[in-house]
């Protein structure tokens, strides 16, 4: 498979064919992550929050990929173990001299928080504020959706999940 | 309290680019002059963040998911090779003279049982199939899908050199056709992706050019369009002459046999079923023409129009015998062409509602339709005119000039989407009721970048202007996909 028809996925809306595709790629990261200290879930934790990075990037309109994909992924996966080997400060980072840094990674590591905080919800919640948020549904219609008795209740019950998961968003970060 | 939810609301309108023009005026000023507004902004945008990272992650595990099973699969091919290989092999030494045979393909035909107690003076069944396409958009690597190559090819527009580059992202965006491989001499009913239901009478087809009734296998090729982003990607739009058409649903379908296009027969009709979710009085059944690249739909008068739920018993009795769980007396609106079959699992599985994953929204609930029969093939629409009495204005917008642009009017309270004439730097839509909230829809292409626009306005509006974002092929494609009023 080749990097272009991965990228035809992506403009296509068949992001899980592209990550599928892209995992082909993820034994040779998982290499390097062990031969710097890491385990096999680091490596699985790393390669997901670098497709996370691609992707994001990806979407940008001044973004241009001028490497294949496995070499992108390759620095990226570099860049955040180093990075998380750095906040860990377990180990010696010297083999990381790094000569790019990756902002959309350290945007997207302000955002891993308010993910935690939404996947602690409960599944109610989680249904109801991924059919308002994403799905823009309306309140009549989720209160259909979901059986509430009215789109009031409805509404009411979007913000009691808010104020839960801002809650969540507190007790993580404190 | 009341104060922070309508805050909370405010950022969501924002978001969603719900606002005017001057409403994101406001709005940006309050960012900059109202600390806790900002603050309550920034907790908004990291918690839609975090959303957009879930929903990522759930993607990328049901990618690694599939990748470790056919790693899986793979390794267990590989295994079963060799085991049968060293099977085999000794055999083969061993009867040299030996031949192989293969099972026939087996085919999935469904005959009705003579006990069945359903009425069949409307439609006498003899054989019908379920018929399952041999081609879809989401399947292109199947090998059923290269069978179709032929005729796609044919059909394609073959010059892209001409083309604009907003011409090529709505064909590289354009849906396909589902294609069926039908029996002519058998009566058959089809059930598409998005719901739509389709019967033909045995022997209905007829050659283009020679008049003769079509013997032997056909390919149908089915184009639905119900979603407004399939809709604006085939640049389709709901005038009939000057007059606005609220949508039920567009379809395109034609008939060939060995890449000759065939027609329906005088005598004989197709009968469409189109899903709905909610009931719409006055639906009528329209034909469309190509008019300079847009389709023109034209009123098919002397057609009835039934609401069904649930395909025609016929089909059903022929998918799963006459031991289907059926209510015989509580007929819905015509008694001698439908009845009201409670839907069930096994029912949902015949209609291979769940063969696709994109399909997820089809429920039993949605399996309501409009019904009517159609004497001709091509382009074919279930609209209503939209007679409300609101005096009609003249809506313009300025879009400047030079660009590769495409801008689109799209109705709130109603699915209709209107295309806008370009006239001195402004985009003109005439005749248009005044007062109705409407979304103009805008992309461009200038010097090497796309541009998207979509701006809430009413049609009385005097003063609006598009605000154009610079987005990435990736991200304009998936905003366009992502369209949702409909």
């Amino acid at each position: 498979m080749n990097d272009k028809k991965i990228l035809s996925f992506f403009e296509n809306g068949k992001r899980e064919k592209a990550f599928k595709e892209l995992y082909k790629l993820y034994p040779r990261i998982e290499k390097l992550i062990l031969s710097k200290g890491g385990q096999k879930q680091d490596a699985l934790d790393v390669f997901q929050e670098a497709l996370i990075v691609l992707y994001k990037n990806l979407l940008k309109s001044d973004f241009k990929l001028s490497s294949s994909f496995y070499t992108y992924l390759y620095s990226v996966s570099r860049f955040i173990w180093s990075d998380a080997q750095k906040k860990n400060k377990k180990t010696n980072y010297e083999g990381f001299r790094q000569e790019e840094s990756f902002q959309e990674y350290l945007d997207e590591s302000k955002y891993q928080f308010a993910e935690k905080s939404f996947s602690e919800l409960g599944e109610r919640c989680k249904q109801l504020l991924l059919l308002f948020y994403h799905q823009k549904m309306s309140f009549k219609n989720i209160a259909k959706a979901l059986q509430f008795s009215s789109d009031k209740v409805a509404k009411n019950q979007k913000y009691k999940c808010l104020a839960k998961a801002k809650a969540n968003f507190n007790a993580i970060q404190s | 309290m009341k104060k922070h939810i309508q805050n909370i609301e405010l950022v969501n309108q924002f978001f969603n680019n719900e606002l005017s023009n001057s409403e994101k005026e406001a709005f940006n000023q309050k960012l900059r002059l109202d600390s806790e507004f900002k603050i309550l902004f920034d907790e908004q945008l990291q918690f839609l963040e975090g959303i957009k990272r879930y929903i990522l992650k759930g993607e990328i595990k049901k990618g690694h998911r599939v990748y470790k099973r056919n790693k899986l699969l793979k390794m267990l091919g590989i295994t079963l090779l060799a085991i049968s290989l060293v099977i085999i092999i000794p055999y083969l030494v061993n009867e040299s003279s030996g031949t192989i045979t293969t099972d026939k393909p087996i085919k999935e035909t469904f005959s009705v049982g003579s006990s069945n107690t359903f009425e069949k003076n409307t439609l006498p069944v003899v054989e019908v199939k379920t018929i399952k396409p041999i081609f879809n958009a989401n399947r292109p690597n199947t090998d059923a899908s290269k069978q179709t190559s032929i005729s796609e090819v044919l059909i394609a527009p073959d010059d892209q050199k001409n083309t604009t580059e907003i011409e090529q992202l709505y064909s590289s965006l354009k849906k396909q056709p589902e294609v069926f491989q039908i029996n002519s001499e058998k009566d058959t009913i089809i059930t598409c992706k998005e719901g739509t239901l389709l019967t033909i009478k045995a022997n209905s087809f007829i050659d283009s050019k020679t008049k003769q009734i079509i013997k032997g296998n056909l390919k149908l090729k089915v184009t639905e369009y119900y979603n407004l982003s399939d809709i604006i990607t085939a640049n389709l739009t709901t005038l009939a002459d000057d007059a606005i058409l609220e949508t039920g649903g567009m379809l395109y379908i034609e008939v060939s046999q060995n890449s000759n296009r065939c027609k329906l027969s005088k005598i004989n009709t197709l009968q469409i079923g189109f899903p709905f979710k909610q009931h719409k009085k006055d639906m009528q059944l329209f034909t469309g023409e190509k008019n300079q690249e847009l389709v023109n739909w034209k009123l098919v008068n002397n057609e009835q129009i039934l609401v069904a739920k649930t395909p025609t018993e016929s089909a059903v009795v022929a998918i799963f015998g006459s031991s289907f769980d059926s209510e015989e007396n509580d007929s819905i609106f015509n008694s001698n062409v439908e009845k009201k079959i409670l839907a069930n699992d096994k029912f949902q599985k015949g209609l291979n509602y769940n063969s696709d994953n994109s399909n997820k929204s089809i429920t039993k609930r949605d399996i309501t339709r409009y019904l009517f029969n159609a004497s001709k093939l091509g382009w074919i629409n279930c609209d209503r005119f939209i007679n409300n009495k609101k005096t009609k204005v003249k809506f313009k917008i300025k879009v400047g000039k030079g660009a590769d642009i495409d801008v689109k009017m799209i109705f709130k309270n109603f699915k209709a989407v209107l295309p806008g004439n370009f006239e001195n730097e402004n985009y003109n839509f005439k005749k248009v009721p005044i007062d109705e909230p409407v979304v103009i829809y805008a992309i461009k292409y200038e010097n090497g970048q796309y541009y998207m626009a979509l701006q809430n306005t009413i049609t009385s509006s005097k003063n609006t202007s598009l605000i154009f974002e610079k987005v990435s092929l990736l991200r304009l494609k998936e905003n366009i996909k992502a369209l949702k009023h409909f």
